[in-house]
């Protein structure tokens, strides 16, 4: 491998780890446009759990980009709670695929601040991404969702994690 | 001047409840004795106890129970505490053993809770101990279309009897396939658990859901059919169909479950807790646990055929996902919904609940919860609508 090479990978490292902070800043920020806009056109999301009750994982939710479009398009019509998430997000690893790929484990907590300003954690969990493109156009073609956090104070409804 | 209105509305006394009995802490207690402690209940599925050892941890109100199956493949339900020293036997919420061992002194059972053998037994000798005075209590325990029931009380009628007829709503779709649990979730909602129980029960709040003011509220026959009540407080209404493809779904038509119609959808109420909510291609069922008057543990399973190939599973999942599930349209709304209500009224902020439609017992009839009432009061030995009648005021 050249020199040029290794910093070439090493600033698509780079552009990953701000892809996967900047995610989790347009979710706090209820940016889900701009959210969605780190997914690719084939970009697929699904949050799962493990239920140690049944011994299986579960997909609570199984979604395509034009999915989550949905979603979110509908959301100002459902009844959500009033409070704001703050993700705060920790880089495990990312591995460089052939082909213009990669995948990168994260872990998250998220903690939840409601009305009256009281602040406590609602999830923790890990983002397994596979991502897509190459200098300056990264994107999530798959982003798994898999939380340790099963029981919620309030569900996480249709706004994603 | 208090300006809390605490004169009853002017109905019938049986089209309104005293809100105190989704606050109060005796009534709280009472019920747990008068009515969990005496009914059956629905615990699980027989899925989550399928092979010889398996085992699942429940709770019933306030009382730990194990679900076990022996290796001749019949159910037990016992306590989950050691007889020796209280100990809780198994911490896990499922396994597989070939007997059961408490951790903490080591005393064995079978599966059927028999004390097979303690350690060190040469202490006890000459205090007249004898193994079969310390098996693990056992409750009744029965299954219908692979749902256990476990009841407390040894005089309470059969399970068959004490379902009745109301079992002919959800025979064919659970009970003529091999079913399975594929999705568990539970929360601790704070709220009374006749609240939620209301929620599932009622179908007036649909205009509340986004989702279903554009699914089932454009189905043509969803007005169109009736409550059916049967004796001790079960209810049902038949299926309707649902204008899925509406509100952005799945049209519901292939896989569906045995005996029901393409985008179906129809509700069985199971007194006091318990609800199957069939929409063609899955079922949801739910259980509660009350913690206390404010605080309620919830159990949802998502339903389908055991053994399908996993395109058709997938299809399942997204069925049940697309509505409910911790991250679907509605159980979040109905969870706010119903937490909100409970702190307006554990403020004493409105006294009466006002369950006086009367639309010829069609969909948003209140009939099925008056009935469902009825029967809370003649188990507690009070109207619901004056739990304290004869005592002062609260």
């Amino acid at each position: 491998m050249t020199l040029h090479a290794d910093a070439g990978e090493g600033a698509a490292r780079e552009e990953i780890r701000e892809l996967i902070r900047r995610a989790c800043w347009q979710l706090d920020q209820g940016d889900f446009a701009a959210w969605l806009s780190n997914f690719d056109d084939e970009g697929r999301y699904e949050i799962v759990a493990y239920s140690p009750e049944i011994r299986r994982e579960m997909r609570w939710l199984n979604t395509s980009r034009e999915g989550l479009k949905q979603l979110l398009k509908e959301m100002p019509n459902h009844v959500t709670e009033d409070a704001r998430r703050a993700h705060m997000v920790m880089e495990i690893g990312i591995e460089m695929k052939e082909g213009g790929e990669a995948s990168a484990l994260s872990r998250f907590v998220v903690f939840k601040t409601n009305q009256r300003g009281e602040t406590a954690v609602y999830a923790v969990g890990r983002y397994e991404d596979l991502l897509s493109g190459g200098v300056g156009s990264w994107r999530f073609r798959a982003r798994r969702v898999l939380l340790e956090t099963r029981m919620f104070d309030v569900f996480p409804h249709i706004i994603p994690l | 001047m208090s300006l809390i209105v605490k004169t009853p509305p002017r109905v019938a006394s049986t089209h309104y409840l005293d809100n105190r009995i989704f606050t109060d802490q005796s009534l709280f207690e009472e019920e747990r004795h008068k009515i969990f402690e005496k009914v059956w209940n629905f615990v699980c599925h027989e899925s989550e106890v399928p092979g010889p050892g398996d085992y699942r941890t429940v709770q019933l109100a306030g009382h730990p129970l194990i679900i076990t199956r022996d290796r001749d493949l019949q159910l037990h339900a016992i306590y989950n505490s050691c007889p020796h020293r209280g100990q809780r036997i198994v911490r896990k919420e499922c396994g597989t053993a070939r007997s059961l061992q408490c951790f903490y002194h080591l005393w064995n059972f079978g599966l059927d809770g028999t004390l097979r053998q303690v350690t060190r037994p040469q202490g006890y000798q000459g205090v007249g101990f004898d193994l079969k005075d310390y098996c693990i209590p056992r409750v009744r325990v029965d299954t219908i279309c692979g749902l256990v029931f476990v009841c407390l009380d040894t005089e309470t009628e059969p399970l068959a009897d004490f379902l009745g007829d109301v079992v002919g709503h959800f025979r064919e779709t659970l009970g003529s396939a091999p079913m399975e649990v594929f999705i568990f979730h539970q929360a601790v909602f704070k709220t009374n658990w006749k609240l939620w129980n209301d929620n599932n029960s009622e179908l007036y709040h649909e205009y509340m859901h986004y989702l279903n003011r554009n699914t089932n509220l454009k189905g043509e026959s969803f007005f169109n059919r009736t409550w059916r009540m049967y004796r001790n407080g079960h209810n049902a209404v038949a299926e309707a169909e649902v204008a899925y493809e509406a509100g952005g779904l799945d049209n519901r038509d292939a896989n569906r479950l045995p005996g029901t119609r393409p985008n179906g959808f129809s509700l069985t109420n199971i007194f006091p807790d318990t609800v199957v909510n069939c929409r063609s291609t899955i079922i949801r069922m739910d259980r509660m646990v009350p913690l206390s008057p404010g605080r309620t543990l919830i159990e949802w399973r998502g339903i389908g055929i055991k053994g399908e190939p996993d395109e058709v599973r997938a299809m399942r999942e997204r069925h049940f996902t697309d509505i409910w599930g911790p991250c679907g349209r509605n159980i979040t709304e109905d969870q706010i919904a119903t937490e909100t209500q409970w702190i307006a009224m554990s403020a004493g902020a409105a006294r009466h609940t006002v369950l006086a439609r009367e639309e010829n017992l069609r969909p948003m009839d209140d009939g099925n919860l008056r009935a469902y009432y009825a029967e809370w009061g003649r188990r507690m030995g009070r109207p619901a609508h004056a739990p304290f009648a004869g005592e002062l005021p609260r």
